[in-house]
């Protein structure tokens, strides 16, 4: 299992403000369904959503122990949240470069690079529990490349977490019958009127050397639901910083060759019946007269699978041949724990375009600490064919 | 079931009708969809005025018939999921509605309802 990359200081206490400051975070990131039972566990009062929880958090009164103790829980919870949830993952082997080049990455990941880097960490902006929050703080980075906060070598494990701001865009409906009638004049030929509203998020990437495994990954934040400034993608940012490291350490970029294609581990996942609950699908039918592209995803409750679905299993028997490109699974989870929920999410190019076309991200949702991490990065990567060490 | 309906809506025959009509195509079904949505109802009514039907349905709706569960549904991740009863009985009350996932307050024209069969109509299912 993966070991928290940071500790915390235990003997000190915690005030409400540094409660707050946390719960600040966590809004900016963490679900809600997922955060309000870890908030619950600590006796703040949970309230109907981000807002009201967070001002009652800023108005009552607890003890020094209580702020103390949830300081401590949702510190721990936000810590781990930045390097495994919400996370769009991607994998490098290393067994796909020469022997030289993979074992000089490995060699510096394990022994040198937690030195190497010292200085750099020392000049961060900030903690990752410090990580601005505000619209007006999070400005200044918002063009600034990836900021690393943190190297630390754990076991056979290199964690590097960089910081950046991104946009993230939300389209609202606008309720025209509360505009001035100016406004309104000027939308009058309008049904609908929708506002496209920006939000600056703070991000962390992780980027994880996984020396057993000679495995580079990148745990990209995403936000679920809402899109992306696709002007700066964050992937082939904190790629690039990487490799600035590595280049000025070793010689030469970590990454560029051995980009995993994710998409062989698709059909083996949903043939699998032990694999969680299929709630997403994207598949190809095939009979002896035609073909459909087809997309589905479970409605009103996540406790089906589409592996049992009639319509999907009684489409299946009439057709020869099912490929899927697309498939999302749900493993449940009993509180305080929520579902865990991973994503390939391929096109159908993927089946009939070759590895430049792959699938080559996954999205894994709610996992909250190494141990789900390691779960579904497992379910993953065992189907995946690789070469021998 | 249709005696209670007659009994309520006794002054309102239109909506009694409208009603009697749910029921009775509902009840007479061997097995039943996973949810209906409002024009399928509506059609089964055999009533055009929508805002009679919405009465109807939910009367058939309310904890001591429990014909019908009404269900509402929130957009995450691409996908439409069923509100928790929490929030149900909020928006019941006509206040505002907390997104599950994102804890943020949901606008009503993003919330989306269908109908889906209830203990009553179940129970009646059974043999």
């Amino acid at each position: 299992m993966s070991a928290l990359p940071s500790k915390l200081d235990e003997a000190s206490g915690a005030t409400r403000e540094q409660v707050v400051a946390v719960l600040e975070l966590l809004e900016t990131r963490m679900l809600w369904s997922t955060a309000r039972p870890i908030i619950a566990a600590t006796g703040i009062h949970v309230s109907r959503g981000w807002r009201e929880t967070l001002a009652h958090a800023r108005e009552d009164s607890y003890s020094d122990a209580i702020w103390t103790s949830a300081y401590k829980s949702l510190s721990t919870a936000a810590r781990w949240h930045t390097y495994v949830g919400n996370k769009h993952v991607s994998f490098f082997d290393l067994r796909e470069q020469n022997e030289d080049a993979r074992a000089q990455v490995l060699a510096w990941a394990l022994e040198r690079a937690v030195s190497d880097l010292r200085p750099v960490v020392r000049r961060r902006p900030f903690d990752i529990l410090d990580a601005p929050t505000r619209k007006a703080d999070l400005e200044q980075f918002k063009n600034s490349p990836p900021k690393l906060l943190a190297a630390e070598a754990q076991g056979d494990k290199l964690y590097l977490q960089f910081f950046s701001t991104r946009a993230y865009s939300m389209r609202e409906p606008l309720d025209i019958t509360k505009m001035s009638t100016a406004q309104a004049k000027l939308f009058e030929e309008y049904e609908e009127v929708i506002g496209v509203k920006t939000r600056l998020v703070p991000c962390f990437d992780t980027v994880v050397v996984d020396a057993t495994n000679d495995l580079v990954e990148l745990r990209v934040d995403f936000q679920p639901g809402m899109m992306e400034d696709k002007n700066t993608p964050a992937f082939v940012r904190v790629m690039n910083e990487f490799n600035r490291a590595t280049t000025k350490f070793i010689g030469q970029g970590a990454l560029g060759v051995g980009l995993m294609n994710l998409h062989p581990a698709i059909n083996p996942m949903y043939l699998d019946a032990a694999c969680g609950r299929v709630t997403a699908l994207g598949f190809v039918a095939t009979s002896k007269n035609s073909s459909s592209n087809n997309h589905g995803q479970i409605h009103r409750t996540k406790t089906q699978d589409f592996r049992k679905d009639s319509f999907h299993v009684g489409g299946k028997q009439h057709v020869d041949k099912v490929d899927p490109y697309t498939i999302g699974i749900t493993w449940p989870a009993k509180p305080p724990k929520g579902d865990l929920y991973l994503e390939l999410k391929g096109s159908v190019r993927a089946i009939y375009s070759g590895k430049l076309r792959a699938v080559t991200t996954a999205e894994f949702l709610g996992c909250l600490d190494g141990a789900d991490y390691d779960f579904m990065a497992d379910q993953v990567l065992r189907r995946l064919p690789r070469r021998k060490k | 079931m249709a005696g209670t309906i007659q009994d309520d809506w006794a002054h309102e025959p239109r909506v009694r009708d409208a009603c009697l009509h749910v029921w009775q195509a509902l009840s007479a079904r061997e097995s039943h969809l996973d949810h209906y949505s409002f024009d399928d109802l509506l059609q089964l009514s055999e009533q055009a005025d929508r805002a009679l039907v919405s009465q109807a349905l939910l009367y058939l709706s309310n904890p001591r018939l429990k014909v019908l569960r009404t269900c509402l549904m929130y957009e995450f991740n691409g996908g439409y999921f069923e509100l928790p009863a929490e929030e149900v009985a909020h928006y019941a009350r006509g206040e505002g509605v907390i997104h599950p996932e994102y804890g943020e307050p949901v606008d009503e024209s993003a919330i989306l309802v269908c109908f889906t069969p209830g203990v009553g109509l179940l129970r009646k299912a059974t043999p």
